[in-house]
């Protein structure tokens, strides 16, 4: 599935937040790697960084972000790029869908004029073939009745549907990526499971990188290759989805994954973390987690050393090599 | 067992407003469920949005007008007909926790304040020492540190103010908890701590706890009977074991595959059978059996003849097709 080359590289980056009470440190010396038709999970708590790469990546942050670092798409530079520029790959390149598609959708426009928009921006079609096409990819995220639907206000469709319309408006440019961000917790488990098996599908038939934000380890379990286990801004923990689950290395990832309950085992008492996640404005010295963290040492306080176990997994925590 | 709660055929309806040439609408939230809920027991609530388990968790302390059947508490008072002394007495026994731990709490008062407000309405002859030591040991229940009492709730976290709520619904010593999604909007490693805490208090204070959520695995970990329901209905309702091992209703079948289960190798081969259509308007519910609509087994009696309850093995089915034949294992 992999090429050699990553759709998205991601190396060292830092976003930092100017505030009256200093300076928040949302993300933290990031690097990683996306390829061609991969999907990967973001995991993390609120606060772990998780969708501030992920708008960084967009060049979407606040007006008071400071980001250093590089982020590059398909070999471009997108850090300092100007915003001309950007807007030529945000939305065309790189799509991106938000939790709650309600709140991304003109309530005043119906469908087919904010659809259409896109495709004569991006594309300079013609009103008429935008509609048509807008319609073909309606039918294609399976929106029963799309001809006559398109003209519906978004008020005038379900949860569900509304996502599939956010969907589908993504994907009208046809990009190389698509960023998720929690796409369907505010979604009921069966409406879910339709768009986890969409996603699916969309990414073999279109050829699409996914990264994919949630807080959720079962729908990571259904959907993602790979996982990215972030917390305070930091990468814990990065490996495939198999070594992940079997194999976690990172005292978090554990802690994490002992801490839901499940359907298929069962549990007298779930295992806590204690304490809570900690204040970006004060990060603790050295690994964010430590202060929780039951296995750490006095060592911990100072580094937070990255070890890779082999090429695909890497854990930054002193327990592993030195 | 004792009942603590015996529903009857329970309505709540909400009238939409009428205008000129247009008739009133009628919103059919819960249209008739009935089931009784047993003393120190959890029972969790399970079913999609719209199926109308806020509606019939707020009808039970009020918040909800029921428009029809009967509710009735501690075999003494009947929820459907109480005045507003009856509801003072119910709020003394019934308390509620909302999901937004947050919102819930009134930002301009003090912790010490939100915590006592309860015992002081019900309770105005108690005195302020009294209160305050209520107060103290409430909070020490739910782990908060005593000098914590001055602060604001901005000053707390999301979990932390979770533990308020939890205090001020204890404060007054109910018999009956109703959690209405109280731990989704919590992250994982505090949702389990208050997952955790909630489960020592039953055992404590021998709550009974109604516990409502969209979260299957949440459900599954804390309740020990399950309530299925969809569009204003009960689907099904048995012992959580059961449920979970043997659903007899296609919806709860088709409800707990769409769950994600956090092991990829299960996923993988996971054969999910997607549920088509979507849910019809509680204006205008289906003649038959609600599920009908969207029931692959669905025939012509299933959408004329809304199914009647029917029990098998301590489970009741609400289904024409239920499948009874299923090997237990």
């Amino acid at each position: 599935m992999n090429s050699n080359n990553p759709v998205l590289e991601v190396r060292n980056l830092n976003v930092e937040f100017k505030v009256i009470d200093g300076i928040v440190k949302a993300v933290n010396g990031l690097s990683f790697k996306a390829y061609d038709q991969e999907i990967i999970g973001v995991v993390g708590e609120s606060g772990s960084g998780k969708s501030q790469t992920m708008l960084a990546v967009m060049g979407l942050l606040a007006n008071n972000a400071k980001v250093s670092g590089s982020v590059k798409f398909m070999g471009q530079e997108l850090i300092g790029m100007s915003a001309k520029e950007l807007n030529r790959i945000r939305g065309d390149k790189i799509g991106m869908i938000f939790q709650d598609p309600m709140t991304s959708l003109n309530p005043y426009l119906k469908i087919s004029s904010q659809m259409t928009e896109v495709l004569m921006l991006h594309k300079g079609l013609s009103y008429k073939d935008a509609l048509n096409q807008s319609i073909q990819m309606l039918e294609h995220v399976k929106i029963p009745d799309a001809k006559n639907r398109i003209n519906l206000y978004p008020h005038e469709f379900s949860g569900g549907m509304r996502q599939r319309v956010m969907i589908a408006m993504t994907l009208l440019t046809r990009p190389k990526m698509l960023i998720a961000d929690e796409p369907t917790t505010a979604l009921d488990v069966t409406v879910q499971a339709q768009i986890l098996q969409l996603l699916k599908e969309l990414r073999k038939e279109m050829g699409m990188t996914i990264i994919f934000i949630t807080h959720d380890m079962g729908v990571v379990a259904n959907l993602c290759d790979r996982v990215n286990v972030m917390y305070g801004g930091w990468l814990m923990e990065t490996a495939s989805i198999i070594e992940t689950f079997n194999n976690p290395m990172h005292p978090y990832t554990q802690a994490l994954l002992s801490a839901i309950p499940s359907l298929d085992a069962e549990v007298d008492k779930l295992h806590t973390i204690p304490g809570e996640p900690p204040n970006l404005l004060n990060l603790p010295s050295g690994c964010p987690f430590q202060p929780r963290c039951e296995k750490a040492i006095e060592k911990c306080q100072t580094t937070i050393p990255l070890h890779k176990i082999n090429p695909r997994h890497v854990v930054k925590c002193t327990l592993y090599g030195n | 067992m004792n009942k603590v709660l015996e529903i009857k055929n329970l309505k709540v309806h909400f009238q939409l407003k009428s205008g000129f040439l247009k008739p009133a609408k009628i919103v059919h939230a819960v249209d008739g469920v009935s089931f009784d809920v047993y003393e120190g027991e959890t029972l969790g609530i399970v079913g999609e949005s719209g199926c109308g388990k806020s509606s019939l968790a707020r009808a039970l302390v009020g918040l909800n007008p029921i428009t029809g059947g009967s509710a009735i508490f501690d075999n003494k008072i009947d929820l459907a007909q109480a005045n507003s002394n009856d509801w003072d007495e119910v709020h003394k026994h019934v308390q509620f926790i909302f999901q937004d731990p947050v919102a819930a709490l009134d930002p301009r008062m003090t912790i010490a304040e939100i915590i006592a407000e309860p015992l002081q309405t019900l309770y105005p002859e108690m005195t302020k020492n009294d209160v305050m030591s209520r107060v103290l040991e409430t909070m020490k229940l739910v782990g908060l540190s005593h000098n914590q009492i001055n602060r604001y709730p901005t000053e707390f976290s999301g979990g932390q103010c979770q533990r308020i709520g939890i205090a001020r619904a204890l404060i007054l010593n109910p018999k009956i908890l109703i959690c209405d999604e109280s731990v989704s909007a919590l992250d994982v490693s505090i949702k389990a701590q208050i997952i955790n805490l909630l489960q020592d208090l039953q055992r404590k204070l021998k709550l009974t706890i109604l516990f409502i959520s969209h979260d299957l695995s949440v459900v599954k970990h804390i309740s020990d009977r399950i309530l299925v329901m969809y569009l204003g209905n009960i689907m099904e309702l048995g012992d959580k074991g059961f449920i979970y091992k043997n659903p007899l209703h296609p919806y709860t079948r088709v409800l707990l595959a769409a769950v994600p289960v956090a092991n990829p190798e299960l996923e993988k081969h996971k054969e999910t059978q997607l549920l088509e259509g979507e849910l019809p308007s509680p204006l205008n519910p289906p003649k038959g059996c609600v599920f009908s609509t969207r029931c692959t087994l669905a025939d012509e009696k299933c959408r004329t003849m809304r199914p009647e309850k029917s029990v098998f093995d301590n489970t009741i089915v609400c289904c024409h097709k239920a499948d009874y034949n299923i090997t237990k294992n």
